[in-house]
């Protein structure tokens, strides 16, 4: 098995787990170690072969979950749903302040351009009067 | 009864895959343990004697992340690593005098669930015979 077929199979359990990222990285370590072994008593064993030892994504990210209770997944869920919540309104908020700035300064930009030529020119006339 | 090797993703109630997943999950770790307690092993030694003890109708997958599960729990430990002729690194895994302790309990409650459930099935036909009567 190749290291760009780990990967993906990772990525694609990663869909599955409910649980933190230091108990992910523990299921990826688990993963590895697993296939290291495989590709050690099965060298140049085809991808096939190794997921029929170690299952699916999803059967292997389902094995994992077995370990934590369903309050702590449920706590866990609800936990990335206000994360995911905050993280929204804060770009909805950074985008809202740029579009408003953006609109000041498309509306504003000719009053600022003529107010600076007036106070240069009142400011040069009243130096050349005095 | 016979248990697919082929790895599958249907896992719905109502299919007989589904009944097949949810038995090997229920019996994985029963299984992890009662083979640890003949002798010690390696993972791939397990899933190996796995499909030869049950000629083939057992074939699990994700064993290993069970075999991990019992460790964190305190039922299986790593016994000693050796490395062989091939310069292959193998951790051998053993049961702890915990996990002997629920091998005995679980094994216990397989039976009596099993035992259960045949009983019943035996009396197919026969539950209700008196009411038709």
């Amino acid at each position: 098995m190749t290291d760009q077929q780990l990967r993906r199979y990772l990525q694609q359990a990663g869909r599955y787990l409910d649980c933190s990222r230091e108990d992910r990285s523990r299921f990826a370590q688990q993963i590895r170690t697993a296939a290291a072994e495989i590709e050690r008593e099965q060298p140049g064993a085809a991808w096939e072969d190794c997921l029929r030892v170690l299952g699916t994504p999803q059967q292997a990210a389902q094995e994992y979950m077995r370990a934590f209770s369903p309050d702590s997944v449920s706590r866990y869920k609800k936990q990335r749903r206000l994360r995911r919540c905050a993280s929204a309104a804060a770009t909805g908020a950074v985008i809202a302040v740029l579009l408003a700035l953006a609109c000041y300064w498309w509306f504003m930009r000719e009053y600022t351009v003529v107010e600076v030529q007036a106070r240069f020119a009142a400011s040069v006339f009243g130096w050349i009067l005095s | 009864m016979s248990i697919s090797s082929k790895p599958t993703n249907v896992q719905r109630s109502g299919t007989i895959n589904g009944m097949r997943e949810n038995m090997k999950k229920a019996t994985t770790e029963m299984l992890v343990l009662f083979l640890l307690k003949q002798r010690s092993m390696y993972a791939y030694e397990m899933i190996r004697e796995m499909a030869r003890l049950s000629d083939g109708v057992f074939q699990f997958n994700t064993l290993y992340l069970a075999i991990y599960r019992l460790q964190g729990h305190g039922y299986v430990a790593e016994n000693e690593k050796v490395i062989t002729e091939n310069n292959r690194t193998r951790v051998y895994f053993s049961i702890t005098e915990e996990g002997l302790v629920y091998l005995q309990e679980i094994t216990k409650e397989y039976r009596l669930i099993t035992n259960t459930i045949d009983k019943m099935l035996q009396l197919d036909g026969a539950i209700y015979e008196e009411d038709a009567l």
